[in-house]
């Protein structure tokens, strides 16, 4: 009978390590373009205080990743705003921060992915 | 972007005695509500509005958002407000000046109330993942 030895674990763990580190990377940039766009927006002393209520952190979801958050668990005093301020209510408009900054790195986080992975 | 929302609006008016034209009595506003707004109604906007989103690339993708608001002392209402906004908009085909449109894709549904309120108000929020690509 023949063997083939075959290296797919180590070379899929690698793989793993390199998106891991982008997808933190990619992460940070998002929660600094969001931060961005909150200040040219914010009009109310309530939306500036958002402002140092973002933080970045590994996923625990099945599939892994980075979330950024802002007023996320642990890290948001009161009053709570940040979805009621992107998502809107019914008394008042949406003004999304943190879909735009999502956006605005799609691109350049392909890229950073595909570099990496060359 | 006035384009897409002038062919959003289009389609919404496309039937006025029906559907869910019918069932907010026309009430479908971009950005916002006016003051003393009649319930139930419908606000629109771009969820992911981006400067690069100035309409040059050969394609364009969007995020739209319709909030949805009812008020009443029962979710029933705002639960057959989003099946209708489903019933119209999910998969949909606009004519968008300029563009062939290639999807109108739902993307995601949450709940949007304020239960504070008297009668309390109950409201879905739902988005949509639009593609475009400029006609040649």
């Amino acid at each position: 009978m023949a063997n083939v030895e075959w290296f797919a674990d180590k070379v899929l763990n690698q793989v793993n390590a390199i998106v891991d580190d982008i997808s933190e990377e990619v992460a940070k940039d998002v929660e600094n373009d969001a931060k961005k766009i909150l200040k040219q927006k914010a009009k109310t002393t309530t939306e500036k205080g958002l402002l140092d209520q973002f933080s970045v952190e590994k996923s625990r979801f099945k599939g892994g990743g980075w979330l950024v958050w802002c007023q996320g668990p642990g890290n948001w005093r009161s009053p709570y705003h940040a979805s009621f301020m992107e998502m809107g209510t019914f008394k008042d408009e949406a003004i999304p921060y943190m879909r735009p900054a999502k956006k605005r790195n799609e691109r350049s986080a392909k890229k950073k992915y595909e570099d990496a992975l060359k | 972007m006035n384009v897409l929302f002038s062919a959003i609006m289009t389609h919404f008016g496309l039937n006025p005695g029906s559907g869910f034209y019918n069932d907010i009595g026309g009430r479908l506003h971009l950005y916002k509500a006016p003051q003393e707004n009649i319930f139930p109604y419908c606000v629109y906007f771009p969820a992911a509005d981006d400067a690069d989103d100035d309409f040059t690339d050969d394609h364009e993708d969007f995020e739209i958002q319709f909030n949805i608001f009812s008020q009443d002392n029962s979710a029933l209402e705002a639960g057959n407000l989003l099946e209708s906004l489903k019933t119209m908009f999910d998969d949909c085909s606009l004519s968008v000046s300029g563009w062939n449109h290639i999807k109108f894709q739902r993307i995601n549904t949450l709940t949007n109330n304020d239960t504070t309120q008297v009668p309390p108000i109950y409201g879905y929020s739902v988005m949509y993942s639009v593609l475009l690509e400029k006609q040649r």
